[in-house]
């Protein structure tokens, strides 16, 4: 069984290299509106654990197809002999400059690629197109056409009638707004291109969405971790007696913004990475959300929660742990734990929400003194953090490696982010923050359970 | 071949490897998948522990981060420490407990307190220190944690060892920032006060071994309380009872009990000379109740900290994110499908752009390229944009052969030498071919005359900023002085 292997062709600008960013996550893909930018034949493999299953190939585009083809035809023996006059043509053209893109994209082709044409369908058709699709038919490779919508136009059906004179299989792609669903739908359909290629596309597929599923949890787990530093981060300075100094607080409270927010960063980084955005950072957009200060009015207003959402959850929170006095008292208490709680922990959320972090000035063991700042103690700032998080690793799951401009996000449709999350989940995440609150630490289980939350949550955002 | 890397204890390995993967995170995600997956499907043990450890022994790496090995050699001058003062400590008691200057016998019911009941009631305390979130307890183990004496070590530890902001929470109870941080601080803190305490035991029953070889000590007993002897012999029975069954002379009589009573007002003259070699068979007694009752109960904790020491070092490896991040990317396929290595785009040279015509009059013949736009909409669309009328159209390029373009350029070209207009498709690409085209047609109408090359936009929106671009650029690498493009807009 031969390794599936895919030339991405056609006319220059239409799209090939956007289609295989898209394919392959490689946002290292150069794609450039100037035609011309891809030069020489490029391989993409997808392997699994080293072994390859399919290989995408992305190509120059056609620049002299009508030439080309008045050489073929000048030098046909029969539609049996017509492979090999391409073979020739390559083979005498090698290293001439004039035919350097046609021998680029052919070599691949006569090597047993199949053919994935790109045409735009975005843009009316032209017979301009016909010289090339015809000398991909001398190649007798199995074949598909892709219509690509780079633009807003839509003349996909004059298309589809011009393709399927030449191509058995025609198929729409969007490389810029795909889905993961459709890409692997797309990508199990090059299986019909030669169906000795089924199983190992399919295995592919099956990989690949297998994969899907692990980034989601590994974004979770940073994400997850990133809540456990941020809201167990403190920050101290030594002082000289047991006074308070404003100028060293204000030093260490810059610092632990700082370290919060760096370690945010840190991330994001991450989730990039898994998700294969590694050239996405350069290219957040300065006015985003996303680039909003964490700290600030506005971050805390789009991202957390509001006051009365903080009330009741803090107050579900402590009704649960007064139910649980409740339950010890087998009810002689008349409830009045429940409600006790509920009362405390309404009030602390609310009370609570005007500090940042708490500040205390710290005997040493061995002498001296230490004015220690944190760990953060506002109670909306988890729900911040989180809505950023989630919000991150929405725009970059949904981002599709050809597009080349920076994360921008909805802000009307995204206000109050915090509100997507359902009221049973943030009661059992307010019960994690507040253990990390009170204890600086969380157990396996827990960590486990706030993967899992988030999992939920990463899936449903 | 790289050197053999020196072995690295549980604890320096714990230290190193999330240091390491903090640092390690610049590396490409795709490269550490890649990396960690090839390790770990050479690695035989499932263990987790064994996995990541033989992982730190083959993954490429620099000169390590010596922290460990620091941490781990003060962790040890720390340790060496505590057995020192504990030993000294227990050395020192047992002097002072065994000290007999002949005038009165050495008091078992005062050796016993301090050597025996005293370290019951501290182990005790020690104990009230395992348990975790027992409602109030926390208060009374912050309290004992002041006085303990692993936690004085770990105090120190910190002032010598200094280590980094991430570690140092390892070496202080109820600040590590991960449970099992917490965990292991406790155990060490643990670790270091009953490795003290074996010592103490351990000095004072070795001290008290060689006072009895190497002097002569007389034991008595003596208290304010009315005892009776024959109670003190039911206690006394009581305590020997591990080792009565092997050591029966280590188990003092009522008659000794009897006899060995004494008051200090009457000084030694309650003793009969006879009576002076029976009074040495308490020794055995006393030293066996401080191994049963000192050592042996510090042992076992000791033994228990190690076990639970080892438990928790691993915890504080497995437990670390980055690790366990390490276990998945060691445990599940690794998926590439990007390029080997990322791709350089070319760097377009600076290119100059196409000029603009002056301003044009008259009338002009034209080209229409690949079906651009329709013969009979040419003119109109040369006057509303061009400003120019045209007199003489041909068309080339598209379904067209090579032929029919020479074909239409001579056409074109004939007796001709005024202005000529290409009207292009502005949504199309200029490819290599359409400025083959162009250079023939100049060739064949002579440098002087302008040739206007006009991409037709798709809508009545007019050619957009990216194509203009696009195009001016493609014309002016030709380099043609009278070749020109002209979109109609600004």
């Amino acid at each position: 069984m031969s390794l599936p292997r895919f030339a991405i062709v056609g006319h220059p600008n239409k799209g090939k290299s956007s289609i295989v960013a898209t394919l392959a996550e490689d946002d290292s893909v150069a794609i450039s509106p100037e035609p011309g930018t891809t030069r020489i034949a490029r391989a993409y493999p997808m392997r699994l654990d080293g072994v390859t299953l399919y290989e995408l190939i992305d190509t120059p585009g056609f620049q002299r197809a009508r030439e080309m083809l008045a050489w073929l035809n000048a030098h046909d023996r029969g539609a049996g002999a017509r492979t090999d006059v391409v073979r020739e043509f390559v083979e005498q053209h090698d290293g001439v400059e004039r035919f350097h893109d046609e021998c680029q994209l052919l070599r691949p082709i006569l090597d047993g690629a199949g053919i994935l044409y790109v045409v735009d369908g975005s843009r009316p058709y032209g017979a301009e197109y016909e010289p090339e699709m015809e000398v991909l038919r001398w190649t007798g490779q199995p074949r598909m056409a892709l219509i690509n919508m780079i633009g807003a136009g839509d003349h996909v059906d004059e298309w589809r009638a011009a393709l399927s004179q030449f191509f058995s299989i025609v198929r729409v792609f969007d490389a810029m707004r795909s889905d993961f669903d459709r890409r692997i739908e797309l990508l199990r359909a090059f299986g019909a291109i030669d169906e000795t290629w089924l199983t190992p596309l399919n295995s592919a597929a099956d990989a690949l969405a297998a994969e899907r599923l692990r980034r989601k949890t590994r974004a979770a787990a940073e994400i997850a971790d990133l809540l456990v530093d941020v809201l167990t981060t403190t920050e101290a300075a030594a002082l000289p007696d047991e006074r308070p100094d404003p100028a060293v607080e204000a030093t260490v409270r810059a610092r632990l913004r700082k370290t919060v927010s760096l370690r945010e960063l840190a991330a994001r980084r991450t989730v990039q990475e898994i998700y294969h955005h590694t050239g996405l950072e350069a290219r957040e957009a300065a006015a985003s959300f996303l680039t909003e200060d964490l700290f600030s009015a506005r971050s805390f207003s789009v991202f957390g929660l509001s006051s009365s959402q903080l009330a009741m959850t803090g107050a579900a929170s402590g009704a649960v742990a007064g139910g649980l006095v409740d339950a010890m008292l087998g009810g002689a208490s008349l409830f009045l734990g429940a409600g006790i709680g509920a009362l405390i922990g309404a009030t602390g959320a609310l009370v609570g929400s005007d500090r940042l972090a708490k500040v205390e000035v710290l005997g040493q063991p061995l002498g001296g003194y230490e004015l220690r700042l944190g760990p953060i103690t506002d109670p909306n700032f988890p729900w911040v953090m989180l809505g950023r998080a989630l919000l991150h690793v929405r725009l970059v799951a949904e981002r599709n490696h050809a597009r080349r401009e920076a994360l921008v996000l909805d802000a009307e449709r995204d206000e109050h982010h915090a509100d997507a999350i359902d009221a049973a989940r943030r009661r059992t995440l307010d019960g994690i923050f507040r253990t990390l609150r009170n204890d600086g630490s969380i157990d396996r289980r827990q960590r486990q359970q706030l993967i899992d939350e988030i999992t939920a949550l990463v899936e449903t955002a | 071949m790289p050197p053999p890397r020196p072995s690295t204890t549980l604890f320096e390995d714990a230290i190193d490897v999330p240091v390491w993967l903090e640092n390690d995170r610049p590396t490409a995600y795709a490269v550490r998948v890649r990396r960690d997956r090839d390790i770990g499907s050479q690695l035989r043990s499932r263990d987790a522990v064994q996995q990541v450890r033989g992982w730190w022994h083959t993954v490429e790496r620099g000169p390590a981060d010596a922290s460990g090995a620091r941490l781990h050699r003060i962790r040890g001058l720390v340790t060496a420490a505590m057995i020192a003062i504990g030993a000294s400590f227990g050395a020192g008691v047992a002097l002072a407990a065994f000290h007999y200057d002949g005038t009165r016998p050495v008091n078992v019911v005062t050796l016993l307190a301090t050597l025996v009941i005293a370290q019951l009631a501290l182990l005790v305390l020690t104990l009230l220190l395992l348990p975790r979130g027992v409602p109030g307890l926390r208060a009374i183990q912050d309290l004992l944690e002041t006085v303990n004496p692993g936690a004085w070590a770990a105090s120190v530890y910190r002032r010598i060892a200094r280590p980094s902001r991430d570690l140092a929470p390892l070496f202080g109870w109820h600040h590590g920032r991960t449970a099992a941080a917490a965990r292991f601080a406790k155990w060490q803190m643990l670790f270091w006060s009953q490795t003290a305490a074996v010592a103490f035991n351990t000095a004072a029953i070795g001290t008290g071994i060689a006072l009895v070889t190497f002097t002569d000590l007389a034991f008595g007993w003596s208290t304010t309380l009315q005892a009776d002897p024959h109670v003190i012999a039911r206690w006394v029975d009581a305590l020997s009872l591990p080792w009565r069954a092997w050591a029966p002379a280590a188990v003092p009589d009522l008659s000794l009990i009897e006899r060995s009573q004494f008051f200090r007002l009457d000084g030694a003259r309650v003793l009969g000379v006879d009576a002076s070699r029976a009074l040495t068979g308490w020794w055995a007694f006393t030293i066996l109740a401080i191994v049963t009752y000192g050592l042996l109960p510090r042992l076992a904790l000791w033994a228990l900290c190690v076990v639970r020491l080892r438990a928790a070092t691993c915890a504080l490896l497995l437990e670390d994110p980055r690790v366990v991040a390490l276990l998945d990317r060691m445990a599940t396929p690794a998926i590439e499908t990007a390029a080997r290595e990322p791709e350089n785009a070319r760097i377009a040279a600076a290119l100059p752009d196409a000029s603009h015509p002056d301003a044009l009059v008259g009338a002009a013949r034209a080209v229409i390229w690949s079906g651009s736009i329709a013969p009979t909409a040419a003119d109109s669309h040369a006057r509303r944009t061009l400003g120019i009328a045209l007199n003489d159209i041909v068309e080339a390029g598209g379904g067209r052969t090579l032929a029919e373009d020479q074909t239409a350029i001579d056409r074109l070209c004939h007796g001709y030498a005024g202005n000529v207009v290409v009207l292009t498709r502005a949504w199309e690409p200029p490819l290599l071919e359409f400025l083959d085209f162009v250079a023939a047609l100049r060739s064949a109408l002579g440098s002087e005359p302008s040739i206007i090359v006009s991409p037709v936009a798709e809508s009545t929106t007019g050619v957009e900023p990216q194509q203009r671009e696009t195009w001016s650029r493609a014309i002016g690498r030709l380099a043609d002085p009278h070749l020109y493009l002209e979109t109609g807009g600004s």
